[in-house]
């Protein structure tokens, strides 16, 4: 039964083929219907060959002038639905999480270092992908950030600061506050993010810059630590306070990446 | 396949043979079968798949950067205002609920929106805002929040797209689509759609009928499921065995979704036509772009012109062909009433309407194209693939609606103004331009104009117009000469004629614009005043590795040649990449990789992936401080001076002119303390211009800039750098050291002028006596 559905599928196909299907009251020579129906008639190869010389690049016939090419190659594969994907999806941060437990680096100041800087275990920003009804069940738990163990010690923590906020404008001064107690939740993308948004508005604010080094410091990320620093250093001018923790910083940050090679 | 089993079998007895023929005839048979079968359940399973994921393909959403108000944030009423309405917030006596403001001249009120942010949410908040002239003054909230620090508007949404194709596109549901227009679409396409099961051979039959009768093609037989077939998987080539899976498609369509599913996939997906190097697909973005307006409110001749395009979506472009197209939506009409659809009243109607279609760009999707061209690559680069398939994203980028939309409004009146056009000709039509605006400190790009023409989606000249940059090469040239630290502001170079013989064996001799040699100059005036000779002179002895070298500290990433004429920027970049190397410049040696997307979130405002700033340091901030106060001379002293008037309010600028042999080329990057900004002028077939960087991009640059009332730069000296009294003219010998007049230049304590110029104080007694002997003698 199923066959023979089948069969007459391909038949009726067949006969789709040799119907001319999409035509254009003809703007091209070749098109006329003596021809088209000496195809349907004679064989199939022939047919393809009619369609061929109309043209039909597009899924229609276009004229002449229609650029053949408007669609990119890729335009149609790529909404061929979803993939599993070995990567985690969600990757606010490259860096592997800092572990308190393989934190074998003595730490220089430990009762000393402030609460932001040394929170212990800071978590990634994970959430769930939207639910999607199309995909596997399978599949989405693929899509689930994987969390690795780090293999690279934590950042020493870094000595208490000297400077402050205090010479920072007002919106700054906001902003660096909700960029503290996301530090202190563990958050430090969503606190870098909050440095950066303050340095659009003071990009002269050197203790902004060093704030943000301090942060990827603590993401590991020695040569943006490094260049934030720098940076920084670069605003200082005659806060020696501010340069102090700056050297320090980079002091570590060369330390740590020498460490970390 | 048959034919070897055949001649390897031995001769038998006929009936043996019969018997075996019929076998092996039932075994092809049976194989083919299998084969078909497999078939079958492959393409139900691929139509099936990507059916799905069509119909989960909601496009992404862009935002462009929001204003953030606070005391001091540089914005005017009248721009707050102008957000507010992009925001599409409505103005009305009291500002009783959000998406209400009230405005005067200094003062605005508004009761914002909440919007979940990368790094949060911002929430719906009551703010009083008082400005002086172009500044914000002062932010109130409401009694219990007191005054305000900061304030983050809604970002302004500025496309939507289909973040791994590029595609824009606007999804409608049924409910929103006219029924005259699903009428007219299956009067004139499928007459038999809600009753055939995907494939229609009746209707195929009275197609090949009416062709033949007609002699010429007047009908086709596919049904709207197979053109929707056919839409989804243009790319493949066009064979029989791909006609055969296509009408097993439509089969397999038919068989799991719903006529009214297929109908909604059809009204988004099927192309109705091509606008530059964006395709318009589905009924919705076509409405826009034909006629600028709503599916919804379009009457029906429209209606019947936009169901005649799927046929030809080329040959019957209503922009383009309104002949074709009129007589085409006639067919639809009369077509629609022939089948009871509309009375004789509408139809009359219709037919007599003229056609009117939309001339001026469309804005959803399409207002800033050379703009979203970026974020495509940037999202490409920067962004997981598998993280961009989530539906529904928003992307923050980084465009700055103010930067951008004033530059557009300056860009073609400037440009018109710098045109030299040829002899008897009143214009140069052919001239033209291209834009990169970004962040001075960041490296976020802020705005970018790939043409003349705002909303111009062709040819993106910003990204895509590779040029030799001429001049604008040199100040990596000047600056690998001060780090080295075996030259100073005051080093003494030489312009002089000078030939070279190249690795090819031809000879290079290259002169000074203007043809004139200077002798012995500044190091410091050769590259304000941009002498050439001076340039090769101070090249050739740096080092042609170590000049490619700072070129790519400085952020250029292909190749460059070490050929001397590269020194004259025989070097060719397309404006974003120039931008990038004075982006480095202007944060004073500090490479930050330019950027168009800040962040990805999901359609809940869940965070998926940002890219923060990041920064290397390319050179030590002395030698960049030095670079700059050469480059600042440009604008004071040297090949820019032409503007400076102009820009009085915002100088000390610092930028650099360049010209291409036979001004081809006409560039000016230029950078203040907010902003980098890089302007090209050229024809694209790269024939003269007539303009130099000065007379040509510069003005332009001027001109945009003066607008983005643009800021001094500040650049504190470093603690290492200080002024020095040296010689007004040059010498390079102490004998002839001319101490009468001097002038004051700054110097890394490290590297002090040379003492054949040095006339600063600390010389002995003797010196300055000889010095005074020297003036008596001359």
């Amino acid at each position: 039964m199923k066959l023979r559905l089948l069969y007459i599928t391909a038949l009726i196909s067949i006969l789709t083929a040799c119907s001319t299907g999409r035509g254009i009251p003809a703007p091209i020579e070749t098109r006329d219907g003596g021809e088209v129906v000496r195809n349907s008639r004679s064989n199939t190869g022939a047919a393809q060959d009619g369609e061929a010389q109309q043209g039909v690049q597009q899924g229609r016939v276009m004229p002449p002038g229609a650029q053949p090419n408007v669609y990119p190659a890729q335009s149609r594969t790529v909404i061929t639905g979803p993939r599993p994907t070995p990567n985690p999806v969600i990757n606010s941060n490259s860096e592997p999480m800092p572990d308190p437990i393989s934190d074998s680096v003595p730490d220089p100041v430990p009762s000393r270092a402030p609460a932001a800087i040394i929170n212990p275990a800071p978590q990634l920003p994970t959430q769930s992908p939207p639910d999607r009804s199309d995909i596997p069940a399978s599949v989405q738990q693929g899509r689930q950030p994987a969390i690795t163990a780090p293999t690279t010690p934590a950042p020493p923590a870094l000595p208490p600061r000297r400077s402050n906020a205090s010479n920072s404008s007002a919106p700054a001064m906001a902003l660096l506050e909700s960029a503290e107690s996301a530090i202190a939740a563990g958050d430090l993308e969503r606190a870098a993010a909050l440095c950066e948004r303050a340095l659009r508005i003071t990009p002269r604010d050197g203790y902004l810059w060093y704030r943000l080094a301090a942060i990827r410091y603590q993401q590991r990320n020695y040569d943006d630590a490094t260049g934030f620093a720098r940076r920084a250093a670069s605003f200082a001018g005659p806060d020696n306070a501010l340069t102090q923790d700056i050297n320090v910083l980079l002091e570590s940050a060369y330390t740590a990446r020498g460490r970390a090679q | 396949m048959t034919r070897p089993k055949q001649s390897s079998r031995k001769k038998s007895r006929p009936a043996a043979r019969k018997r075996s023929w019929w076998s092996i005839a039932r075994r092809v048979a049976l194989l083919g079968t299998v084969v078909f079968a497999i078939w079958c359940v492959w393409i139900d399973y691929e139509v099936r798949r990507d059916f799905k994921a069509l119909q989960w393909a909601l496009p992404a959403h862009l935002y462009a950067r929001p204003i953030e108000l606070y005391a001091g944030a540089r914005l005017s009423a009248d721009e707050l205002v102008d957000y507010l309405q992009r925001l599409g917030y409505t103005r009305s006596p009291q500002v009783s609920e959000p998406g209400r403001f009230q405005a005067s001249a200094s003062r605005v009120r508004l009761w914002s929106y909440s919007f979940e942010f990368w790094d949060g949410e911002e929430p719906s908040r009551y703010v009083d805002v008082e400005f002086d002239g172009n500044q914000v003054r002062e932010l109130w909230g409401d009694q219990t929040t007191g005054q305000l620090a900061l304030v983050r508007l809604e970002p302004v949404e500025i496309a939507q797209f289909n973040p791994e194709t590029g595609e824009d596109r606007v999804p409608v549901s049924l409910d929103q689509v006219p029924p005259a227009l699903l009428q007219a679409i299956i009067a004139v396409e499928d007459q038999r759609f809600y009753s055939h099961v995907g494939v229609d051979p009746i209707g195929i039959m009275r197609a090949l009928v009416a062709n033949i009768r007609e002699g010429r093609v007047v009908q086709g037989g596919s049904t709207l499921t197979q053109q929707l077939v056919k839409n989804l998987y243009l790319s493949r080539d066009r064979t029989l065995a791909r006609k055969i899976e296509e009408a097993l498609m439509a089969l397999a369509l038919e068989l799991h979704f719903t006529k009214d599913e297929i109908l909604t996939a059809y009204m988004n997906e099927i192309f109705l036509g091509q606008e530059g190097n964006r395709a318009i697909h589905g009924f919705e973005l076509a409405a826009e772009y034909y006629f600028g307006e709503s599916l919804i409110d379009l009457p029906l001749d429209k209606l019947a012109v936009l169901a005649g395009l799927p046929r030809g979506a080329s040959y019957y472009n209503p922009l383009r062909n309104p002949e074709r197209a009129t007589e085409r939506r006639n067919l639809v009409l009369a077509r629609m009433h022939s089948q009871g659809y509309i009375t004789a009243v509408e139809y009359e109607q219709a037919r007599n309407a003229t056609l009117q279609t939309n001339n001026r760009p469309s804005q959803k999707g399409g207002g800033y194209p050379a703009f979203m061209e970026l974020v495509r690559n940037d999202l490409a680069r920067d962004y997981d693939s598998a993280a961009l398939r989530t539906e529904g994203l928003r992307i923050f980028t980084t465009l700055d609606l103010r930067v951008q939309n004033t530059m557009e409004s300056v860009l073609d009146s400037s440009v018109r103004a710098a045109e030299r056009p040829a002899r008897g000709e009143t214009r140069d039509e052919k001239l033209q331009a291209a834009v990169v605006i970004t962040d001075a400190s960041t490296g976020e790009v802020r705005a970018i104009a790939g043409s003349r023409t705002s909303g111009y989606t062709g040819f993106n000249r910003a990204l895509n117009a590779v040029r030799p940059i001429g001049s604008l090469v040199k100040p990596a040239v000047y600056l690998e000469a001060l780090k080295s630290g075996k030259f100073n502001l005051a080093s003494v170079l030489a312009d002089e004629p000078i030939s070279m013989k190249l690795p090819n064996g031809q000879l290079w001799e290259p002169g000074n614009y203007d043809n004139e040699t200077f002798g012995d100059v500044y190091l410091y005036d050769a590259l304000e005043r941009s002498l050439n000779l001076a340039t090769v002179d101070l090249g050739m002895q740096v080092g042609l590795d170590k000049v490619t070298s700072m070129l790519a500290q400085l952020g250029h990433t292909r190749k460059v040649q070490p050929y001397p004429s590269m020194l004259l920027g025989a070097v060719e970049m397309a404006p974003i990449e120039v931008a990038q190397i004075y982006q480095t410049l202007a944060s004073n040696g500090f490479r930050s990789r330019l950027r168009a997307v800040e962040a990805v979130t999901t359609n809940k405002g869940e965070p998926l992936e940002r890219y923060g700033i990041e920064t290397s340091q390319i050179a030590d901030p002395a030698s960049m401080y030095l670079l700059e106060y050469a480059m600042q001379g440009v604008f004071q002293r040297g090949t820019a001076k032409t503007v400076a008037n102009r820009l009085d309010n915002s100088l000390p600028l610092a930028g650099k002119t360049g010209t291409t042999n036979d001004l081809r080329d006409s560039w000016f990057a230029g950078y203040g303390d907010d902003l980098v900004g890089v302007v090209w002028l050229g024809h694209d077939d790269n024939t003269e211009t007539r303009l130099t960087g000065a007379t040509g991009a510069l003005r332009v640059w001027a001109d945009i800039m003066g607008r983005l009332d643009i800021q001094p730069r500040q650049t504190l000296p470093p603690v290492d750098v200080e002024w020095r009294r040296v010689a007004q003219y040059t010498a390079r010998d102490p004998a002839y050291r001319d101490c009468r007049t001097t002038q004051s230049l700054p110097f890394q304590i490290t590297h002090p002028p040379d003492i054949t110029v040095n006339c600063e104080e600390d010389e002995s007694l003797l010196d300055r006596f000889m010095d005074r002997f020297r003036s008596l003698r001359r």
